[in-house]
């Protein structure tokens, strides 16, 4: 079971237990299968996250920088490693800004807009 | 002269004072007989400032509901605490204002505040906090102590940098090695000698590490989060500063998981735009009518 972010759900992934806002209101079962449609539903509810059967983090974290070129990541890293040398990367917040801060920076390497990447 | 963060906000604050009408209002609002008529009144009597509010409360960055036209309506429809904080927040625009640019790269501090102040926002929102627009003011104001060391002590600031050039330490290390106080115990010391609501000065105080409190407060927490996101995101500053180190006991306070973090920075970065845009459009309303 891995905590997938709301952006990287994809229909078909298999719920690992119960979809539930912060208000303790359940929005879907464990074992509900995701379709396109629910996972709209949980952005408009304001849902960030959902526990996913048989998925790794690793697959996650590198299906999300897929789209981004090695080269630049590279630079990306070396530029924001520098940023954060006074920060405890091992802490799970900093590790998701660190992770949020590379895919930044190396999208304005590549001089892509959001808007692009959406589409 | 041996300075301490008393003494040096002391210099300021005397010359440098927030306008009654605020005082006024904290008055009115924290009095429970008192009507929203009352506060318009109040507010209406300083036509500049109803002004401004107007433009405020009718902007993107708000999103309250289109159509505020009068004061009295605005009071109805935002609350007399908000509206409170949003007149709070045009003295510290006209504050900032008065610093010449040649002694700090205004521009560049006023984004870095704006960016924490909408972090800190967004937060709150997440926390599902009723008046954000605290959070907001809480955010501008929480460097301001930097302006103060800026402003007076020229000297020390060269041998600051030179420190943080040195890439030895983070500005506020270097800060406490030069003068034995940092840019957050002056900022504290101000708000106090404003006489500022005391989570502001608890917030400013601690921002860079919560967990010296007793007991953390939500404000404080957030505000702390807030610059940290702001500074990772390069908002203001150039990108070779450092990311401040996360207070962990503060981010547990929160309560929020992870997972925010990720939607959180898109909702900033989309009110950090509309933000700059209120902010320097409103510095430009308050310099043309002054």
């Amino acid at each position: 079971m891995t905590t997938v972010n709301l952006e990287n759900l994809k229909s078909g992934m298999i719920l690992a237990s119960d979809a539930v806002l912060l208000n303790g209101r359940i929005l879907l079962r464990s074992g509900a299968e995701l379709s396109d449609k629910s996972i709209k539903m949980f952005a408009s509810w304001g849902l960030t996250e959902a526990n996913i059967e048989g998925i790794s983090e690793t697959e996650i974290k590198s299906d999300a920088m897929r789209h981004l070129d090695n080269e630049l990541l590279a630079k990306a890293e070396v530029a924001v490693r520098e940023m954060f040398k006074f920060t405890n990367i091992e802490f799970p917040p900093i590790t998701e800004l660190y992770r949020i801060c590379i895919k930044e920076h190396t999208e304005k390497l590549a001089g892509v807009s959001d808007n692009e990447l959406d589409s | 002269m041996n300075w301490t963060a008393e003494k040096l906000a002391a210099e300021v604050s005397s010359v440098c004072s927030l306008p009654t009408i605020y005082f006024r209002l904290n008055e009115l609002v924290n009095d429970i007989h008192v009507s929203n008529k009352d506060v318009g009144a109040l507010i209406s009597e300083d036509a500049g400032l109803s002004v401004r509010l107007l433009r405020m409360v009718n902007s993107a960055f708000f999103g309250f509901p289109s159509g505020i036209d009068t004061i009295t309506r605005a009071v109805t429809v935002i609350g007399t605490r908000q509206l409170s904080d949003l007149v709070l927040m045009t003295s510290v625009v006209d504050m900032f204002d008065g610093i010449p640019n040649e002694i700090a790269n205004m521009e560049l501090f006023w984004r870095h505040s704006i960016a924490t102040g909408v972090s800190a926002r967004v937060l709150a929102n997440y926390h599902r906090e009723i008046n954000v627009e605290r959070f907001f003011v809480a955010g501008l104001l929480h460097d301001i102590g930097r302006l103060v060391i800026f402003q007076k002590l020229p000297e020390e600031t060269t041998e600051i940098l030179s420190l943080l050039d040195e890439k030895e330490a983070p500005l506020h290390v270097a800060e406490k090695q030069v003068l034995g106080f940092d840019h957050a115990d002056v900022g504290r010391a101000m708000l106090e000698q404003w006489g500022l609501p005391e989570h502001l000065v608890v917030a400013v105080g601690a921002h860079h590490q919560p967990s010296v409190l007793d007991e953390i407060d939500v404000d404080s927490a957030i505000v702390h989060v807030a610059d940290v996101i702001a500074n990772a995101m390069g908002m203001g500053w150039a990108t070779e500063v450092h990311v401040p180190g996360l207070d962990e006991a503060a981010w547990q306070q929160i309560g929020l998981p992870v997972s925010i973090l990720s939607p959180a920075v898109e909702q900033i970065k989309r009110q950090y735009d509309d933000a700059v845009e209120l902010i320097f459009s409103d510095k430009a309303v308050a310099s043309s009518a002054a």
